[in-house]
């Protein structure tokens, strides 16, 4: 059987199948641990305060706090633009004087005129230059603090490329200079070039950012060498153990991963993005207690009400079979009132909700769309999580929805890479498999500790296109990652059985004790391939009772099992058992419902039939 | 604002203002001379048109300087007044109009005029400026006085004969009395005012409070960011948080309540933020010195106020909370590593 628990996962809360239906909350996964870039933060927020004060409104309670910050603003900044004017009155060829007023004019909101001096500081540094060398051949370092002012003031004044190019002139470049001159290549995702522009210098910062470059190129083993280098100050950075961990899990060592994670929440106790790291490295190797109690503690930390935490122990409840609790937990979180929280998570954590409760048959299929819409619409184009939710609701050919519009708008927020989930449903929904298939692989190399990419690409391998060797080399590579995700194991060992490697799909299959209906179906599957047709059959059928219950997660129990009858019968031409007497019958009966006739796994399904000599039911 | 520059030319009191010299928030100081004696003053004009709480720290700042005559670290305070003029060209009528000023003690130039060319300045020099500044605070602080604005442009050069340059601390409009009840709002002492490029990251938070260790420790960080700028001429804080100022300002949208608790959180990763700045520190240090400077600025400008000072293991402060003689003895190590080093390469 096949069971795709593939092309669902919504950011890793949960791990679904079948398209429509038959969503088992099968293990968590990882999608909470991601890379965290220290560099690239910096200057993508190099912005004033004064740019991100809200507006006052009307009717709206002041808190004091802000009402002191925005008095400060207006009140002080005209004596510290004065007094930098002053200085540069005083000095008018010294770097130091200009960028000091080249950064106080960024502090107080005149973004133009601080770029212009941030121009004059290079400007006049490069004649220091020109002077000095004619007149001592000395190589330069001086004048970096005044660079490095004026460099950030170019990129937070919106000319980052400017500040580059500015850069890119300047001879000396120490350490920090380096840093930043890199971090701007990272911001427009050349992680090459600014790897490439990184001095050989040993220190920790520069030692963290190259880490973290060799990680988003994919090259592990480097990444891990240099994040040694910067744990080797004594007190790491938090980015550094979340990219160690990161690093540790990717490379196929999950309790390697989760030692790094404990380390970071040790020492960064309050943060969320190490909590999360945690709990879902906690999750790959299949300690779901641990990862709920560390859920716990962390929400706790945090007030009782963080509606990223609600979303984290739903995972984690989910990941436990307890649909329920996990519902019961977000419908906590979303009574919050929205002024306390922040409101990205909160419109994620309201979209899972409306989603799952969807999943539980609580709530139609179009009031759950409505709401994630609505969210995507509100939430400034909404984010990626929120945004694959939305994409798990469409799964019928030609059936796009908004999701095209949805994923160009977060693409020119983002890039390509963060949306490959959104390319590949696209690609799925126009039935163009070949393209899928390319784009699923990318988005598994993108994001390597994300199952729902392996599963999606090895479904689409093993089925579309009919290559299950590299479908079952591909999964084993990322179950060595991800080895606590049974989703993720279903469906390498459904594409070991079609590669011919029977004896360790049973050994995959056998490393997980769930019982949920894909998995009994796929020891079906293994039991046919191996001869044991009857056997074979039998768990079949248990798996179709299985999933037909009420009480599983599946929206709809009777999609299911049509779904799971037409897998059944593709896999027994696919395994050249459609002559034997014991499926004829079964065999006889199968009809493909109406209502899935134009699902995309259906269509995924329909090539594998053909190379099979299935005659397809209906045609 | 209503500058007080049309006063150039004019007399107030027994002074005759010559030419401005600096402006700031809440006034303007001109050159000057006394009258009777033709002696060169300083005086600093509040603006027309102050608020009652800059009303407050001007006439406090006069208060302290008072408290702190005889001190050899800290600018003098000669004469503090209110007077009356007349200026038909600026109000249209020849209404009087009150005017508060101080007279101070005539300096060449604030440090940041020096830092300028800083290049220019042999680090024997600079450090013994700084050791100056360092004194100042530590006379002030056993006064039971926090200064609350450090920074090179507060801190002022006096020529002396034979060459010597003494180094002063001035602009005590921030400073607070220990001794004495807060006149201020609370909240303005949790932002602490002044230049955000020079200030502890606690202000940027708002997280500073109206307690005395608290002020010493907001000092301890101000003598840090100014061996920072001494060295770099640009501010610690600005270099260390202007990257991260869209981070800090997410942390200021959520309720206030929950301020503290997000400042905690942010302490480790503070640090860590701070470490690029250092690096940009210690490529500017000679290398006599870089390791023992780093060190002693890493302590000074923690981002956790209570690890400016030093403590035992067992946590309790080894040096009586005003006292900052321990902070002069490091700068006298650093002296002593630069002359040492100095004086081996002559020999």
């Amino acid at each position: 059987m096949t069971l795709l628990n593939t092309v669902l996962d919504v950011n890793g809360a949960f791990t679904m199948q079948l398209g429509t239906s038959p969503a088992v909350p099968s293990s968590a996964d990882m999608s909470h641990a991601h890379l965290v870039s220290y560099p690239a933060v910096a200057v993508a927020d190099l912005i004033t305060l004064q740019s991100r004060i809200p507006a006052f409104r009307k009717s709206q309670i002041v808190d004091p706090g802000h009402e002191r910050r925005i008095a400060y603003e207006t009140h002080e900044r005209e004596g510290i633009v004065r007094q930098a004017r002053r200085l540069k009155e005083y000095a008018p060829e010294s770097v130091t004087t200009v960028a000091r007023l080249a950064q106080a004019l960024l502090l107080t909101g005149s973004r133009d005129e601080a770029a212009i001096e941030a121009r004059e500081v290079f400007r006049l540094h490069a004649r220091e230059a020109l002077e000095k060398y004619k007149a001592a051949s000395e190589m330069l370092s001086w004048n970096a603090p005044s660079l490095y002012v004026a460099a950030m003031v170019l990129a937070g004044s919106g000319k980052a490329s400017e500040a580059e190019v500015l850069l890119s002139k300047t001879h000396g470049r120490t350490g920090p200079l380096n840093l930043i001159y890199a971090a701007l290549a990272e911001q427009r995702r050349d992680h090459a070039e600014a790897l490439a522009r990184l001095s050989s210098s040993v220190d920790p910062e520069t030692a963290s950012f190259r880490g973290y470059l060799l990680l988003r190129l994919g090259r592990f083993g480097e990444a891990i060498h240099n994040l040694r280098i910067a744990t080797r100050g004594g007190s790491p950075s938090l980015a550094v153990l979340m990219n160690l961990a990161y690093t540790h899990a990717a490379l196929g060592y999950p309790e390697k991963a989760v030692r790094s994670a404990r380390e970071a929440v040790a020492t960064f106790p309050l943060n969320r993005e190490a909590s999360s790291a945690l709990c879902a490295y906690l999750s790959a190797v299949g300690e779901w207690d641990a990862a709920s109690s560390e859920a716990e503690r962390s929400m706790a930390a945090s007030g009782g009400y963080d509606p990223k935490f609600s979303l984290i122990l739903s995972q984690a409840l989910l990941a436990k079979g307890d649909l329920h609790a996990g519902i019961r937990v977000l419908r906590r979180s979303v009574q919050v009132p929205s002024s306390l929280v922040e409101s990205g998570p909160l419109a994620d954590a309201e979209g899972t909700l409306a989603f799952l409760e969807w999943r539980a048959g609580s709530r139609s299929r179009s009031s759950s769309t409505d709401v994630v819409l609505r969210l995507l619409r509100g939430f400034g184009g909404g984010s990626i999580y929120l945004a694959r939710v939305y994409s798990e609701m469409l799964d019928r050919i030609g059936d796009f929805g908004d999701l095209p519009v949805i994923k160009d708008r977060l693409e020119k927020q983002t890039d390509a890479e963060t949306v490959l989930p959104l390319t590949v449903k696209i690609g799925l929904l126009a039935a163009d498999f070949e393209r899928a298939t390319e784009d699923a692989r990318r988005w598994t190399s993108a994001s390597p500790l994300d199952p729902r990419a392996a599963g999606t690409a090895i479904i689409l391998l093993s089925d579309a296109m009919g290559d299950s060797g590299r479908a079952a080399h591909l999964g084993l590579d990322a179950l060595k990652r991800m080895p606590g995700n049974s989703g993720l194991r279903n469906d390498v060992a459904y594409a070991l059985v079609f590669a011919g490697h029977l004896d360790l799909a049973r050994e995959v299959i056998r490393m997980t004790d769930d019982a949920t209906a894909p998995l009994v179906a796929t020891r079906g599957l293994i039991e046919l391939a191996a001869g044991n047709v009857s056997k074979g059959l039998q768990y079949y059928d248990d798996a179709a009772r299985l999933g037909g219950t009420k009480g599983q997660d599946h929206a709809d129990p009777g999609e299911f099992v049509s779904m799971l009858r037409i897998y059944e019968a593709v896999s027994i031409h696919r395994l050249g058992l459609a002559d034997r007497p014991e499926v004829e019958a079964g065999l006889a009966e199968l009809r493909i419902p109406k209502s899935l006739e134009d699902k995309y796994m259906v269509g995924m399904l329909r090539p594998a039939a053909e190379r099979a000599g299935m005659a397809w039911p209906g045609d | 604002m209503i500058s007080a520059s049309f006063l150039i030319g004019s007399s107030i009191g027994d002074y005759d203002l010559l030419d401005c010299i600096g402006e700031g928030a809440f006034g303007t100081v001109f050159r000057g001379t006394h009258i009777p004696t033709g002696t060169g003053v300083a005086v600093k004009v509040l603006r027309l048109g102050a608020t009652l709480e800059e009303v407050r720290e001007f006439e406090n700042e006069a208060q302290l300087l008072a408290r702190l005559t005889g001190t050899t670290n800290v600018v003098e305070l000669l004469d503090s007044q209110t007077t009356s003029v007349t200026n038909p060209r600026l109000l249209g009528s020849a209404v009087p109009f009150p005017i508060q000023f101080h007279v101070m003690e005539l300096a060449d130039r604030s440090l940041d005029y020096l830092l300028a060319h800083r290049d220019k300045i042999p680090w024997t020099e600079r450090i013994l400026h700084y050791r100056n500044v360092a004194l100042g605070v530590h006379q002030m602080h056993l006064r039971d006085i926090v200064h609350r604005d450090l920074k090179s442009s507060n801190c002022l050069l006096f020529s002396r004969p034979r060459h010597v340059v003494e180094t002063k601390v001035s602009d005590l409009g921030r400073a607070r009395d220990l001794t004495q009840a807060s006149g201020a709002q609370l909240s303005s002492y949790s932002i602490g005012r002044g230049d955000p490029r020079f200030a502890p990251p606690e202000f940027l938070w708002m997280q500073g409070i109206d307690q005395g260790q608290a002020h010493r420790c907001s000092d301890l960080y101000g003598l840090g960011s100014l061996l920072f700028e001494v060295a770099t001429g640009q501010g610690l804080t600005g270099i260390a948080l202007q990257p991260r100022l869209g981070i800090i300002a997410a942390d200021l949208r959520l309720p206030s309540s929950r301020w503290p608790v997000k400042y905690r959180s942010r302490i480790p990763e503070i640090r860590n933020w701070f470490d690029v700045a250092y690096q940009v520190f210690a490529a500017e240090l000679p290398a006599s010195i870089r390791t023992e400077a780093v060190a002693l600025v890493r302590q000074l400008c923690d981002p956790d106020p209570d690890r400016r000072t030093p403590y035992t293991r067992a946590g309790n402060s080894t040096v009586p909370n005003n006292d900052l003689n321990w902070i002069v003895r490091r700068i006298d190590i650093l002296g002593k590593l630069l002359t040492t080093i100095s004086q081996g390469r002559h020999s």
